[in-house]
């Protein structure tokens, strides 16, 4: 016998597994079909709650009048102002970096093999943060997104050197470096902004610190919204590559995996979809740390069907957290931060209880 | 045809891992990789798995030199079982047998189909006997139920060669002797890199003996594992005698010369002579 027979004949067991999959593929597109519908009611919802008086009907109306559908009903000028001009450019920038926050937490912990990985844990969205600020004060605007990129890639590449030990970094090691460079970004930023001061630097230091979404506007939905289906659109594309992953790398090696060019190009991604978010965004902590481990329970650890539905999923959170920011102590307003830290510690405090931590000094 | 290594070295900073090391193994057979710790096993399973390339020389299989193949035509030829691999998040069986697909998906699109994956997969654990596992998570298995999945997930590469690290490690008797009845079953030609060297007497067609880096043997096991040699690379005295049912060479280790408490003195208090055991 020259080879071993890979037949082709297909047994009972194959035809069940089959029949099996297709089974969970339904069961998989109707939730994403339902978490998609749900995300637009909630986006709707959003955008009618608040101060000023709009009924969901004015909100469908406004959007369609925009979009040049035939007109549902009149609308007041100044409704369709609060529609259009200030309320969804903030529930589709919220969206967006919900989406984009959640996707880049995915990646990086199938990356870095880390449960705990996150944009803000290990520092990349306090060095976008810093890299925004700095040009904010120099006052172009358009390099924002460019340096929140650089300032995120720079926290990056410090964090996983200063948690790498003789070649490996654990997850542990990883979140202490992290909680170091995300210090030394929050002290940057502020001092960046005191220094050069003219009215509110404390609520600005605030926004940056603990994110707020309250100037968007529609180029913040543009930058946040490119980046999201751009680079987001690359990641999803190679799902398959992250899975390779689950072993370590030279599992993922041996599976075909090119390790270090897929690794590096996957957290180069986190980094500029990072920086995209925080800089319309200011830092927004836990989306990307517990939406990709809340999701893992409905799809599967498979990244095909993770990541699709963490977009989905961190879109939806960071609506509603952000709709509570801006409504729970009306006419105040909460760093959105605040919010999500709400939520996200006690998973935080679950994660690290749980029964595999022990293995992640 | 097999495998073919020619000449192959490797060194790291300028150590040498290994030097020259020429063999040929026939497609089919089931090679045993033995050496003392660090004598360069785990770096030669690397080599063939086309993870490092060697320096000079160079790795054939089936007459196609390795280093011309990309990572993931090597991927489609080649399975390696590493050593205590563990997954980063809670999969299930099935999805970690499925694993073994992804170098055969397509690169941009592999986010689409797989329905054949899904056979091929569930073909792959009935070929190692673990149908009933399939739904079962990871963390949940034995060790040696861990190892049949992770030779599952091989099959389901649909390699023509499969490497093992040390397959046996932390496993009890019945599961190292299932687990090496298994690999032989398939039919595949294999390496495996081994400890035990009755284990490779009884179920390997040759053995590669490695010490320092060099071939120093290479041969059935009745061929390679006579004392001398046994002595020369491990460093202990030990005795041949043929199984009682196979006929397979076992090895019978003689116990190291502890200065503290010498053999002889322990085979003098049980000599018959003495009188003091009887």
């Amino acid at each position: 016998m020259a080879h071993l027979d890979w037949g082709h004949t297909v047994t009972a067991a194959g035809r069940t597994a089959t029949g099996r999959a297709a089974a969970a593929r339904g069961r998989y597109l109707g939730l994403v079909a339902a978490s998609t519908l749900a995300l637009l009611f909630v986006c709707a919802v959003a955008v009618a709650f608040g101060p000023a008086d709009v009924s969901l009907r004015d909100v469908l109306a406004s959007v369609a009048w925009h979009l040049g559908l035939p007109g549902l009903a009149d609308v007041s000028p100044l409704t369709d102002s609060i529609v259009w001009q200030l309320r969804l450019p903030r529930v589709l920038t919220a969206a967006a970096v919900g989406a984009g926050l959640a996707l880049s937490g995915a990646v990086m912990q199938s990356v870095t093999r880390n449960p705990l990985a996150d944009p803000y844990l290990l520092g990349l969205s306090s060095g976008a943060s810093l890299g925004a600020v700095c040009v904010v004060i120099l006052g172009v605007a358009f390099a924002l997104p460019v340096a929140a990129f650089l300032g995120a890639l720079a926290a990056l590449v410090a964090t996983l050197s200063i948690a790498r030990v003789g070649g490996t970094i654990t997850p542990g090691r990883a979140v202490l470096s992290g909680l170091a460079i995300a210090q030394l970004g929050a002290a940057g930023t502020s001092f960046v902004i005191f220094w050069s001061a003219k009215g509110d630097s404390y609520r600005e230091i605030l926004n940056w610190l603990l994110g707020s979404l309250a100037g968007s506007s529609w180029t913040s939905v543009l930058i946040s919204g490119t980046a999201l289906v751009v680079v987001g659109t690359g990641i999803v594309l190679a799902a398959t590559r992250l899975d390779a992953f689950a072993f370590g790398d030279t599992a993922a090696a041996s599976l075909g995996i090119n390790v270090n060019a897929t690794r590096w190009a996957m957290l180069g991604a986190v980094a500029l979809l990072t920086g995209a978010m925080v800089a319309v965004s200011g830092a927004i902590g836990f989306v990307g740390l517990i939406l990709p481990h809340l999701v893992r329970g409905l799809s599967g650890p498979g990244h095909r069907r993770l990541l699709p539905l963490t977009v989905i999923f961190g879109a939806l959170f960071l609506v509603v957290a952000d709709t509570l920011a801006r409504t729970v102590f009306d006419p105040r307003e909460l760093p959105v931060g605040i919010i999500t830290a709400i939520i996200g510690v006690p998973v935080f405090i679950v994660l690290i209880k749980s029964r595999r931590a022990a293995t992640w000094a | 045809m097999g495998v073919r290594l020619d000449r192959v070295s490797f060194r790291i900073n300028g150590t040498s891992i290994l030097d020259d090391v020429s063999a040929q193994l026939p497609t089919g057979s089931v090679t045993g990789l033995l050496g003392p710790n660090g004598a360069g096993k785990s770096t030669l399973l690397r080599l063939v798995a086309g993870l490092d390339t060697p320096d000079s020389g160079q790795v054939e299989l089936d007459g196609a030199a390795l280093h011309n193949l990309t990572r993931r035509e090597t991927a489609r030829r080649v399975a390696l079982l590493e050593q205590n691999a563990a997954p980063s998040v809670d999969l299930s069986v099935r999805e970690v047998v499925l694993l073994g697909r992804i170098p055969h998906r397509s690169r941009l699109l592999g986010g689409f189909g797989g329905e054949d994956d899904h056979r091929v997969a569930e073909e792959s654990l009935a070929m190692v006997g673990g149908s009933a596992l399939a739904a079962r998570l990871w963390h949940t298995l034995s060790g040696g139920e861990q190892q049949r999945v992770q030779i599952a997930r091989a099959l389901a590469q649909r390699p023509s060669l499969l490497l093992l690290d040390e397959p046996t490690n932390h496993l009890d008797v019945s599961a190292q002797l299932g687990l090496l009845g298994q690999v032989r079953a398939l039919g595949l030609t294999a390496i495996m890199a081994l400890h035990d060297l009755n284990l490779a007497a009884a179920y390997c067609d040759r053995i590669l003996l490695l010490h320092r880096g060099r071939l120093v043997a290479v041969g059935t096991p009745a061929e390679v594992l006579v004392p001398e040699i046994i002595d020369e690379v491990y460093g202990v005295d030990s005795d041949i005698v043929a199984h009682p049912r196979g006929g397979h060479p076992v090895i019978v280790f003689c116990a190291v010369a502890d200065p503290a408490h010498p053999p002889q003195a322990r085979k003098s208090s049980n000599d018959p002579e003495t009188g003091s055991s009887r």
